[in-house]
């Protein structure tokens, strides 16, 4: 262990004063190295408080000198070199393993520490199929045989190849039985790759990854090995995981704690043979399929007979995806796939869309699931450690699950995600949770006064918003509304049995927040507010990342909305600029470009000018600004 | 490992009034002892023997002493289910705190690790580590004076395993 650089600076004053016996008294009294802080403690319990004052004087003379002074300067350049072992591993356990890589090469002492390090996260630069082969190999080189936490950062549009299938993962993790956390990002794996880590990760008790081409394989060589017992948190990000007959459910993993998957269908049969009493949160995100046709699809039914060679079928798939994605389906059908229902701040407007074979905007679905009100009675009965239950997407549970539950019984969740459709039945459900901080539901603006009232203490709220829900929320939890989502779109049904999506208003919850606002509300969201809804009525402005901003309204709206989206806002379009609300301006932290709609007069131009490059130096990512139709300054 | 429920426990009672913190050089900091317990050094102290008037923290100078103090005080307010602050305030208030010399930030990882504060010690290697990021060996040796004693043969190995890194 090294000694603690701070320490010896005072040893050496005190030996410099003369102080000779007092720094090998304090020397000998609190040890060198520098002791745990336990053992400081008790030795610092000893020491005689008449010293303190000696000690303090010749340190009050000392640092009056110039020179030692000099001395403090340069110990404290090189302090990094002489952090303590334990602590230069919390630093190095901030950083991920190409900047593992960076620091192995600057001295000897760090170039051990890094082949000892417990943390490596692969980040998601590193995409390049070669670069994979790079990172395991250097890994290999370390000899990293103190693993524990073993993460790939990365998601599924970046990564669209199966690269973990390789011999060096095998040697990996067989060098490194205490892997405690493998987490492959939403990456493809194949049920070969599975079944090398049930094998070489005894210990281990967090799994995480994208897609699986055959779970059932997968799963049964896990509840063979002896990780099952180990196992506590289970993340499928991507999977379709309708294959899986429930067997996580029926006790395969006894200690599993946290469960996250994506599923069509689920064995009733086996969810009522699981062992769940320890479950603490599951969520169960229900895929919405999209049909070209916007004709709904009959409930697509997977034929569960798994292929053992996945045959990847690239499928076009309608979220931005930089490249299409080769998706291994178990089923040589071209079946419409799962596509995971964007939470606004997903939706970039801006990707490439990959190519469509059908040139009209696909419709988005729910798809039939079998996932029954019983199911949601079983999670709710049967977990009595839940807190968390978030079942999403668009489905078809009633919110008759909360007849036949006994209110007194359930379990304390503090987040719940209600699929629609839902009506007044559910109300008995939400008044038994008094802890709940979390809610997202969908539902109509009688039913919405109605539960608002049981709710006065929810701190997040996402509604698939109906245009008038929102606002009894925000009457009746005002003072603790933290998070506000609101999904512009709906899909409802239109005659003629086709799906549609509507835009939805949000002027009215706008006012509202304008005028009374939640004093805790941070940021609220919307994907996408239509601009002909931000203009129907004033004052109006839509709050949104990719925002624009629009208003005619006196300063202290700007205020208003410099306050609100001032840390996001790239995009802001106003009527006019008063001389000074330009200073208002300069709290806009993201402007990239602000368009005023009235020309300037040609007497005031040169100072607008000057305003806007004085804006300009205030708030560095501005680029354009546009004054009228006279008036165009850029900076590139 | 079995104690830190009964330790949570216990000291609520003994958390009242003022206790004097006296750095090493001599400075005297007169703080609530709900704020210096925010330092599990101290909470223990404080728990072995509850009448002492002041705490000798030998190890730590004054200014950082200050700047501890002053980290435990913010997250003691703002951790009250009451106080209205935000996680966002909260991230916003921790950066320009560990905005500092070198010097302090690591006097102040040492003060952090010697009163065992979790949080600030999290907070300030995250700092550390931040003005690592990104960086090629040469330049981490020249920001923080860091002599290199590989030989030229291990150099070259680890050059040749990281080039692909830099291409």
């Amino acid at each position: 262990m090294t000694t603690s650089s701070p320490y010896r600076l005072i040893l050496a004053q005190l030996k410099d004063d003369g102080h000779v016996d007092i720094a090998d008294k304090l020397a000998m009294k609190l040890g060198i190295p520098l002791p745990s802080p336990s053992r400081l403690l008790t030795d610092i319990l000893d020491v005689d408080p008449t010293n303190k004052s000696q000690f303090s004087d010749s340190f009050k003379r000392r640092r009056k000198g110039a020179s030692s002074l000099g001395a403090r300067d340069e110990m404290a350049s090189d302090m990094l070199a002489h952090l303590p072992d334990e602590i230069l591993e919390i630093v190095f356990q901030h950083l991920n393993f190409i900047d593992h890589i960076r620091i192995w090469g600057v001295c000897r002492h760090w170039h051990g520490m890094i082949t000892s390090t417990a943390y490596v996260s692969v980040p998601q630069t590193v995409s390049i199929r070669s670069h994979f082969t790079h990172c395991f190999r250097t890994m290999l080189q370390l000899r990293m045989t103190h693993l524990k936490y073993l993460t790939f950062e990365h998601d599924l549009t970046h990564v669209s190849w199966t690269f973990v299938d390789t011999p060096v993962l095998h040697s990996i993790l067989s060098a490194n039985p205490g892997l405690e956390t493998l987490e492959f990002g939403s990456i493809i794996v194949f049920a070969p790759t599975l079944q090398l880590v049930a094998r070489s990760c005894p210990n281990l008790r967090r799994l995480a990854f994208g897609f699986c081409s055959d779970l059932s394989d997968a799963f049964e060589s896990m509840r063979k090995a002896t990780m099952n017992k180990s196992l506590e948190i289970l993340r499928i990000a991507g999977d379709d995981a309708s294959d899986l007959p429930g067997q996580c459910f029926a006790g395969t993993f006894p200690a599993l704690r946290e469960f996250e998957c994506r599923f069509t269908r689920l064995d009733t049969s086996t969810v009522q043979e699981g062992r769940l009493g320890r479950m603490e949160r599951v969520r169960i995100s229900r895929p919405v399929l999209a049909n070209h046709e916007a004709v709904p699809v009959p409930v697509p039914v997977p034929v569960p007979v798994p292929v053992p060679v996945p045959v990847p079928v690239p499928v076009p798939v309608p979220v931005p995806v930089p490249v299409p994605v080769p998706v291994p389906v178990p089923v040589p059908v071209p079946v419409p796939v799962p596509v995971p229902v964007h939470i606004p701040s997903t939706s970039h407007p801006h990707h490439p869309r990959p190519p469509s074979p059908s040139p009209s905007l696909p419709h988005l679905i729910p798809v039939p699931a079998d996932l029954t009100d019983a199911h949601m009675q079983l999670l709710l009965r049967q977990c009595p450690r839940l807190r968390h239950l978030l079942i999403s997407g668009h489905g078809s549970i009633s919110a008759a699950v909360a007849e036949g539950l006994d209110p007194a019984k359930l379990p304390p969740l503090a987040s719940l995600d209600i699929p629609p459709p839902i009506d007044e039945r559910v109300e008995p459900l939400l008044v038994a949770l008094p802890q709940l901080r979390h809610l997202s539901l969908s539902c109509s603006e009688g039913l919405a006064i109605l539960l608002a009232r049981h709710l006065p203490r929810l701190q997040s709220l996402v509604l698939w918003a109906s245009e008038r829900t929102a606002l009894p929320f925000l009457d009746a939890c005002r003072a603790s509304l933290e998070v506000l989502v609101i999904h512009s779109r709906i899909i409802a049904d239109a005659p003629g049995g086709s799906t549609v999506t509507r835009p939805c208003q949000v002027d009215d919850v706008l006012a509202d927040i304008a005028t009374r606002p939640p004093p805790r509300l941070r940021l609220p969201r919307w994907a996408k507010v239509p601009r002909h809804a931000v203009r129907a009525s004033r004052p109006s402005f839509a709050l949104e990342e990719f925002g624009l901003v629009n208003c005619d309204v006196p300063a202290e709206t700007l205020e208003l909305i410099v306050r609100c989206c001032g840390t996001t806002l790239r995009n802001l379009e106003l009527d006019a600029v008063a001389d000074k609300e330009w200073v208002l301006l300069s709290g806009m932290r993201c402007l990239e470009r602000l368009s005023i709609r009235q020309d300037c007069p040609e007497s005031s131009r040169e100072a607008v000018r000057c305003a806007c490059r004085l804006l300009r130096h205030v708030v560095p990512t501005l680029r354009r600004v546009r004054i009228g139709c006279k008036m165009d300054l850029g900076w590139y | 490992m079995a104690t830190p429920a009964a330790a949570a426990a216990a000291p609520a009672p003994q958390l009242e009034g003022d206790i004097k913190l006296v750095s090493e050089d001599a400075h005297e900091f007169v703080t609530p002892k709900n704020v210096a317990a925010q330092c599990k050094m101290i909470k223990t102290m404080l728990e072995v023997s509850e009448e002492q008037e002041f705490i000798n923290l030998p190890n730590v100078k004054g200014k950082e002493l200050e700047k501890v103090i002053e980290y435990c005080r913010y997250h003691v307010q703002a951790d009250k289910p009451d106080s209205g602050v935000s996680d966002n305030d909260k991230k916003t208030w921790d950066e320009n705190f560990v905005k500092v010399d070198k010097e302090t930030l690591f006097n102040l990882i040492m003060a952090a690790n010697y009163l065992d504060v979790k949080s600030l010690l999290d907070l300030t290697c995250a700092t550390v580590a931040n003005m690592l990021k990104n960086k090629t060996p040469e330049e981490i040796r020249r920001e923080f004076n860091i002599k290199n004693d590989l030989t030229p043969e291990e150099e070259e190995e680890i050059k040749r395993e990281s080039a692909w890194l830099y291409q």
